[in-house]
């Protein structure tokens, strides 16, 4: 069970209430009130939520970046809470991020690593910038599940709805 | 009193022990970061983890963020560990900075006895002593070698 989304689901016992949580509730998992939408059923499971990831993730993104900018190595960087908080919004970030790298950005590489498991670098006989990014398109193409693009995610419910 | 620059608030910010104890000595730039720079290279970012496509990393040098990763980065320049960052004739030092987390900054000894330190993606600064950029960590290791 999403960890960010039990709050919500303790707030209504009513059928498929949409449900906006509350600050503080939301900051205490890490995400802002702007980013979750979500409908709970009466068996208090998630039929959907909403998550405008490219958007929180641009918000994060400029912060790292200005936190960090007196910052040479990418490790230094990658312990900063923004850059901590980009890989906290879990498995739906993967295809934000896989489209970072394809935009150049390989500052997001790590993070990746954390997400998926995988770290490229160490299957590379030589660590380049242009071996990096083609190794996670190459892990893209394998893993078309975790690479897909998620704003929308339907989860399984007790009550027997699997999609809005 | 003058008014501070852009660029000497951007760095008062990030360090604030240094004010009042170094000068700017350049624009910001992206092209080059403080390991580069301390090993007079200002046209690629030294990096043990390519994040753009300059990127660079001696290759004899592991690929970590460990001083001694890092020390083994300039020892492929001619550094050599040394004892102290006092001026010594016919030497150039530089001083490797360190934190919980590893290696975190470079910086050259000048001839006039200040410093000059490549600040990440910002500007270059003399400054008159190692302490001044304090959260960079602490100076974990000085290392020498003979000006050409």
């Amino acid at each position: 069970m999403d960890s960010a989304l039990k709050p919500l689901m303790a707030k209504t016992d009513r059928r498929y209430k949409l449900v906006q949580a509350d600050e503080q509730e939301l900051k205490a998992a890490g995400q802002t009130p702007s980013d979750v939408v979500a409908v709970v059923s009466p068996t208090r499971s998630i039929l959907f939520r909403r998550v405008d990831l490219r958007h929180r993730f641009e918000q994060l993104r400029v912060q790292w970046e200005e936190s960090t900018a007196h910052h040479s190595l990418l490790a230094q960087k990658a312990a900063h809470p923004t850059y901590r908080a980009v890989v906290a919004l879990g498995e739906d970030m993967v295809a934000v991020l896989l489209e970072e790298i394809a935009a150049g950005r390989l500052e997001w590489s790590p993070a990746l690593s954390e997400l998926t498991g995988y770290a490229p670098e160490r299957d590379l006989p030589e660590v380049t910038y242009e071996g990096i990014r083609q190794a996670w398109f190459a892990w893209a193409d394998n893993n078309p599940g975790m690479a897909a693009p998620a704003s929308v995610l339907i989860s399984s419910t007790a009550d027997g709805t699997t999609n809005v | 009193m003058a008014r501070l620059t852009y660029e000497e608030q951007w760095v008062i910010a990030r360090f604030p022990g240094a004010r009042g104890h170094f000068t700017v000595a350049s624009q910001p730039s992206l092209d080059y970061n403080c390991f580069a720079y301390a090993a007079h290279e200002t046209h690629r970012r030294w990096a043990p983890f390519p994040e753009r496509q300059n990127d660079y990393w001696p290759p004899l040098a592991p690929r970590d963020i460990s001083i001694k990763a890092l020390m083994m980065a300039f020892e492929t320049r001619g550094f050599r560990e040394c004892v102290d960052g006092s001026a010594e004739q016919g030497y150039e030092k530089i001083a490797l900075y360190h934190n919980g987390l590893g290696a975190t900054h470079a910086a050259r000894l000048l001839p006039s006895g200040r410093w000059a330190s490549k600040l990440g993606d910002g500007c270059d600064i003399e400054h008159d002593n190692l302490e001044d950029l304090a959260e960079y960590g602490q100076v974990r290791a000085f290392m020498k070698r003979k000006q050409p």
